[in-house]
């Protein structure tokens, strides 16, 4: 091991440096856990051991850039080491030291908020990277920066700052995730659709067909369209379940029933969509059972349940290969399902023991 | 041509542009796998193979920049071709990025079309090499 222990200051420093420069990795942690150690806990030296720390974030190899993010917070002068780091982001060659100085920016927390925020007001080109992060610590009091933002010049920023706004609760941010529905950037629509979705809020019907010719955004307008508690979406969704990119596809599965579910007052809109599920067309019927297999817990669970309205005896055999699913909410669903089509066999053998 | 089961990997940490992405292509018939960042890419990538890379330039841990390497130094991938996307147009990056073997270079934000005209072409190529 390197030892620099015995030498003072500025001339341990020194000594610091020069193995930071060397080509063996396991001398260059080491040196980066004697600066961590030793100069961060003396005021005189914390300033340039830092300094020393940004410098090798920029190390070609991720784990010793890793190592300088790890060392540094453990710097008990916050303040100074927020007003380093935030200055760092301005790093305009080094891919590897931007972010890991943005990884050591976003573990520092809140702290940063502020020099982020005076950052930010002098405009500078890399404030994109500063709104990626402002969001990101969960606080309110930069949302007014960040809707500032989304007037920038730069699409990028728009974009980033619309990402970070839908990060934050509906309550906070929704009127304006709505308002940005009808901007002209197909990545801050997208931003703030997601953040709608996540927050299950209601749009009307209106606000969401207009945009269903993006293709990029059907995914996403699926899921806003099982979140209107309007039975006017079921004719977009099942076309929705038509749709060749799978996302979309399975997207508009979660969401029929979801719609199904927040129609709990309305039993005629209900049995519309159980009776559309009957009318679903075999290519239709197929990708949903191959959905049923191969996507995530939610989307099969939606299926099955999908599938337990079409009425279809011959959905039941598909249904009980997932009755022992891993998951119970898709065991649960593939269990009602055939329940719902044991009821609607019955019924057809009732009625065909009735006298013609 | 057709790109129907063609597999493509999708590298980028914001959920947006990842989002946005993987429904271009999907809608063009692409199957799509995705990484939040180059560790977990590098992760698949040591499982399977793909017919194109697509990757983001800044991401935590190891960057884009490092998956170009890793993909180019690797037996099993260095004839896939990749796409870095980036909203950074800065000649050296670039010139990075190629420099270590990526096949393209597409600044964002960018229009599906664009992302799919791209994708296309270095499929029916069969090779990793641009001819921009």
């Amino acid at each position: 091991m390197t030892d620099h222990v015995n030498s003072s200051g500025p001339a341990k420093l020194s000594a610091i440096a020069d193995t930071l420069r060397s080509g063996d990795q396991s001398a260059r942690i080491l040196a980066i856990r004697e600066l961590s150690t030793a100069a961060l806990s003396s005021p005189e030296t914390v300033g340039p051991a830092l300094d020393l720390l940004i410098d090798v974030m920029g190390d070609d190899d991720w784990v010793v850039r890793k190592e300088a993010v790890a060392a540094a917070l453990l710097c008990g002068d916050k303040h100074v080491l927020s007003e380093k780091l935030v200055d760092a982001m301005a790093e305009p060659d080094n891919v590897g030291r931007r972010n890991a100085v943005i990884e050591g920016v976003m573990k520092l927390g809140s702290i940063t908020i502020d020099p982020l925020l005076r950052a930010l007001k002098q405009k500078p080109d890399y404030r994109k990277v500063l709104v990626d992060v402002l969001g990101t610590f969960g606080e309110t009091r930069v949302i007014p920066a960040l809707a500032e933002s989304l007037l920038d010049e730069d699409p990028n920023v728009r974009a980033a700052a619309m990402e970070q706004l839908a990060s934050f609760p509906a309550s906070d941010v929704s009127p304006a995730l709505e308002k940005a529905l009808d901007s002209p950037d197909l990545l801050v629509v997208l931003a703030a659709l997601e953040g709608l979705n996540r927050n299950q809020i209601s749009l009307p019907l209106s606000k969401i067909t207009p945009l269903l010719e993006k293709v990029v955004l059907r995914p996403a307008l699926m899921t806003a369209l099982g979140n209107t508690k309007d039975i006017s979406a079921l004719p977009h969704l099942i076309e929705g379940l038509l749709s060749q990119a799978k996302g979309a596809r399975e997207a508009a599965l979660v969401a029929l029933v979801n719609l199904h579910e927040s129609l709990e007052g309305d039993s005629q809109a209900r049995t519309q969509i159980e009776q559309s599920a009957r009318g679903m067309s075999e290519l239709a019927l197929h990708s949903s059972l191959r959905a049923l297999m191969e996507a995530n817990a939610p989307v099969r669970a939606a299926t099955a349940t999908l599938l337990g309205w079409t009425g279809r005896k011959d959905m039941v055999r598909p249904l009980s290969l997932v009755m022992r699913d891993p998951d119970p909410m898709v065991a649960k669903a593939a269990d009602r399902a055939i329940a719902l089509l044991g009821q609607t066999a019955a019924g057809e053998e009732l009625r065909s023991m009735l006298p013609r | 041509m057709t790109v129907s089961g063609k597999n493509v990997l999708v590298v980028e940490d914001s959920a947006t542009m990842r989002s946005f992405v993987v429904a271009a292509l999907e809608a063009d018939d692409f199957e799509v796998t995705t990484a939040k960042s180059g560790f977990e890419a590098m992760k698949v990538l040591a499982q399977r193979k793909f017919d194109l890379v697509i990757t983001d330039i800044n991401m935590p841990d190891i960057n884009g920049l490092e998956v170009v390497r890793y993909v180019r130094e690797s037996a099993a991938h260095k004839e896939t071709p990749l796409i870095i996307i980036s909203t950074d147009g800065r000649d050296r990056d670039r010139e990075r990025g190629m420099k270590l073997g990526a096949s393209d270079y597409l600044i964002k934000p960018f229009k599906p079309e664009d992302l799919i005209s791209r994708a296309r072409h270095f499929l029916s190529q069969g090779s990793s090499k641009t001819e921009h």
